[in-house]
């Protein structure tokens, strides 16, 4: 540092140390000696500055809107040098400081810090936590992904319930009626100019109202005999005789100590945790599977209501939350809007207890409300998020939402974000769209491996209780493939295929129709057909459709698929020859079967069966000429029931046509 | 009072041993603030440090080779303007292809094919052709080049900044290609940005 010299000029010209002292407490004596207890608040204080420092970084580079901010923020975890670590440094002490602030008022409370004069030192202490905690609920929903959306929509959804000032208060914060940008650039705001300011404001009046304090009543002289003073005060200065042990260095060492405990904590953390957080469900239910392993996932999908999440608040609102949850309707507002004004006016009332039951009992009363409040949210949360967890569709929507995070984040990394923003990464992408769009179209008759393609069931009501609904057509996944046909064929009626079709009307036409009669005369054990005849064929079928893990046939199938097809040929059990009338040209059209060109006509035209424009052709207009004609039973999906956007990736999907990791090899 | 009566009856010696021990404990306590202290302040440095500077890569170009034009369908002694297209990342966004620049193709009457890029060297404005005066003009500054590159006059550092161009032959046809780079502008070096 400075010589000497040149310090003693400087602070004869400024005064310089006196002001740093005055400031930063450095000269300042503590009550008594310095203890461990009296560590939490300067360890706030630094991680305060832990706060500044991260967040200032982070606004280089963090843009608050709705096409930027997701990709901003995944542009730091993923691109700047160690911006996973500056990042995950602002979130957890963001939530150790709560920890801390939570620890801080306790000592105050069983140290009786609010008793006269220091009432105010009390209060403003509580304001701080205020403060830190709007700047948490404030800074969540910044990254603008799945996560923060829908926890700010419940906060702010809280708060709008508040009797009188609720809506406009809500409106206020969001920047209208409905989330957008406006309330990214408000809630950016609120982050890093409206709550730091008032958190500084605050700061200053609390250390100014301790400074007046302790110099009050430090009257201790432990220290008298101290022989090295190393701060220069006036002579007339009533700190002079005061001092017992000044707080540098003696607490500054023990703060340092504790702060860095925690910050070591928020590291290991910071590491540790998002590899964890997930630990508790098994991904992948019902092809959900992700494209990142759980530790690289950093950031939820992009914010988007089409999308389905579930929400979750902050874990120090969620028994709010929940206890909106437990009480009726009509109680909602005591929950959301007299609770939390009850717990404020129970905390900043403390001083008070004393008045009315003495030192003694209105402490412990201080004390036992404190406990038990706390013991009472973190039970409450603590249940709720049991419950959630002990749900029985929790695995299957959580892994849901983890496959929606991965995609968007390894499609983002691949493809970098387009300008238009980040939800145009899964909303353009058959892998996460396709299951949505079936739910909402197809789902309400045909099934996907039994469900409803994003693993969920169709319910319905039956006799008073909820059952899963039985499904009114043929199950979708595999289609087209060798494997479906050939199970088709084997059996048509089977309750995967066209078993249910009959209780629809006109749909005995096609249950008890040509095709069945067709699966009676010539497959199962008395028919002419064998198994291998039965695979060539559909083989044969499903090459049209080409997908993409389709083998290419051998020269022997392609003979064999194309005698059972057009009946050329026809080789019995035995390989001799024979008449065979159960050929499908009679019906269905394939020119790749079909060497004598008799064309079909009577049944679905097979050229291109199961391919990419067959599927948009045939979903359009089921019961065209080419299709199933008269006998059609299936609605029509015409633009403006299903745009052609959607019908895209709704037949990309259903073909399993979508980028993967494993191509990029 | 008290304190006063008991402090004078400690002999001399055991007052001064309590003073080195209570001097030491704090020589020690000050060491242990100012370690601890650049501990903390390091863990917050060295991040910071890292993520202020890794920003700076951004905007690092990678050469790229553009095929502009057909060499027959340049006419001798006429430059003319191609438009890059090409995809640009900034940061997190990517965009769709687009005009990312602009040069000056121009073949002599012997097919020796010259390239410019179109951006000025003075301060990054669009260099025009005025066919009349044959010359190089850009209008901000009224930096006027020859159809060589060289400075005429104007307050460039420096004549036009040349690109490498190579011919390629595809299915019989002669094709330009051309380097795209930039330079930076205002000096009289020609110095690739990143």
């Amino acid at each position: 540092m400075l010589p000497q010299k040149a310090q003693q000029w400087i602070d004869e010209r400024t005064g310089y140390k006196n002001f740093l002292h005055a400031i930063f407490l450095l000269n300042f004596p503590t009550q008594r000696r310095s203890r461990w207890q009296f560590l939490w608040g300067g360890a706030l204080v630094l991680m305060m500055l832990v706060e500044m420092v991260t967040g200032a970084l982070l606004m280089t580079v963090y843009s608050p809107s709705e096409a930027s901010a997701w990709g901003s923020v995944h542009y730091i975890e993923t691109q700047v040098d160690l911006g996973w670590f500056v990042r995950g440094l602002h979130h957890y002490t963001a939530h150790m400081m709560i920890v801390a602030i939570i620890v801080h008022i306790f000592l105050v409370i069983i140290s009786a810090g609010y008793r006269k004069p220091k009432e105010f030192i009390y209060w403003t202490s509580l304001l701080i936590g205020g403060v830190i905690i709007g700047l948490t609920i404030t800074g969540n929903p910044l990254p603008w992904d799945q996560k923060g959306y829908w926890s700010y929509q419940i906060e702010t959804g809280i708060a709008g319930t508040m009797p009188v000032i609720g809506s406009t208060l809500r409106s206020l914060v969001v920047g209208g009626s409905e989330f957008g940008n406006l309330t990214l650039t408000r809630l950016y705001t609120i982050h890093v100019i409206v709550l730091p300011v008032i958190a500084l404001l605050l700061f200053t009046f609390h250390m100014a109202l301790i400074r007046r304090e302790r110099l009050r009543t430090a009257k201790i002289r432990e220290a008298a005999d101290d022989p090295e003073i190393d701060f220069q005060l006036d002579e007339d200065d009533p700190v002079k005789d005061e001092i017992t042990q000044p707080y540098w260095p003696y607490q500054t060492t023990r703060t340092l100590v504790l702060t860095l405990i925690l910050m070591g904590i928020i590291i290991i953390q910071l590491i540790v945790y998002p590899a964890l957080k997930n630990q508790h469900v098994s991904v992948g239910h019902d092809g959900w599977e992700a494209d990142l392993p759980a530790s690289e996932i950093k950031l939820e999908a992009p914010a988007d209501s089409y999308i389905p999440y579930v929400a979750r608040p902050e874990w120090f609102v969620r028994f709010l939350f929940e206890l909106r949850h437990l009480v009726p309707k009509e109680l909602e507002v005591l929950v959301t809007a007299v609770l939390p004004g009850v717990i404020l006016a129970v905390l900043f009332l403390v001083p008070f207890y004393e008045k009315v039951f003495g030192e003694k009992w209105g402490q412990r009363l201080a004390i036992f409300v404190y406990v038990g409040g706390l013991l009472i949210i973190s039970g409450i949360s603590w249940y709720g998020i049991q419950m959630e967890r002990n749900a029985p569709d929790y695995a299957l929507k959580r892994s849901q939402e983890i496959a929606y995070a991965a995609r968007a984040s390894w499609l983002a990394s691949k493809n970098g974000v387009p300008p238009e923003g980040p939800d145009s990464l899964l909303r353009n992408d058959p892998k996460s769209m396709g299951p949505l769009i079936f739910a909402r179209h197809c789902g309400i008759c045909h099934t996907w491996n039994g469900h409803d393609g994003t693993g969920q069931y169709i319910m319905e009501l039956k006799d008073g209780k909820r059952v899963k609904a039985t499904p009114r057509a043929s199950d979708l996944a595999g289609f087209a493939t060798t494997k479906w046909l050939t199970e088709f064929l084997m059996n048509p009626r089977s309750p995967k295929f066209f078993g249910h079709v009959g209780a629809m009307k006109g749909g005995d036409a096609i249950l008890n129709g040509d095709m069945n009669d067709w699966a009676d005369s010539y497959v199962g054990p008395e028919g002419i057909l064998t198994k291998d005849d039965i695979e060539a064929v559909a083989a044969l079928v499903a090459r049209e459709a080409n997908h993409r893990d389709f083998k290419p046939l051998s020269e022997e199938t392609v003979k064999r698929g194309v005698s059972v097809f057009s009946g050329i040929d026809f080789k019995d059990k035995s390989g001799k020859v024979v008449d065979f009338y159960g050929y499908c040209a009679q019906c269905h059209a394939m020119k790749a079967g079909d060497p004598e060109e008799e064309g079909g006509g009577a049944a679905p035209d097979f050229n291109g069966y199961g391919s990419e424009k067959w599927l948009t052709d045939f979903i359009r207009k089921p019961g065209a000429e080419r299709f199933y004609g008269d006998k059609n039973i299936m609605p029509s999906f015409e633009e403006s029931k299903l745009s052609k956007h959607d019908l895209n990736l709704l037949v990309k999907w259903m073909r399993g046509e979508w980028q993967r990791p494993e191509q990029e090899k | 009072m008290q304190s006063v009566h008991s402090g004078l009856l400690i002999d001399h010696c055991r007052f001064s041993d309590l003073k080195v021990l209570t001097m030491r404990r704090r020589k020690f306590l000050k060491h242990c603030t100012s370690i601890l202290g650049s501990l903390y302040a390091t863990i917050l440095a060295v991040p910071a440090l890292g993520f202020l500077f890794s920003t700076l890569k951004r905007g690092n170009q990678t050469d790229r080779t553009y095929r502009l034009t057909r060499l027959n369908d340049l006419e001798p002694g006429v430059p003319q303007r191609f438009t890059i297209i090409d995809q640009r990342v900034d940061a997190w966004t990517k965009y769709p292809p687009g005009p990312i620049g602009s040069v000056w193709l121009s073949k002599s009457k012997d097919g020796a094919v010259t390239a410019f890029s179109s951006t000025c060297p003075h301060l990054g404005c669009v260099i025009d052709y005025v066919a009349g005066d044959e010359e190089y003009f850009c209008p901000c500054h009224a930096a006027t080049f020859q159809p060589d590159g060289a400075m005429v006059s104007g307050p460039q550092p420096r004549g036009m900044d040349e690109l490498k161009t190579t011919i390629e032959t595809i299915r019989g046809d002669q094709w330009v290609k051309v380097e795209y780079q930039k330079f930076e502008t205002g000096i009289a070096e020609k110095y690739p940005i990143g």
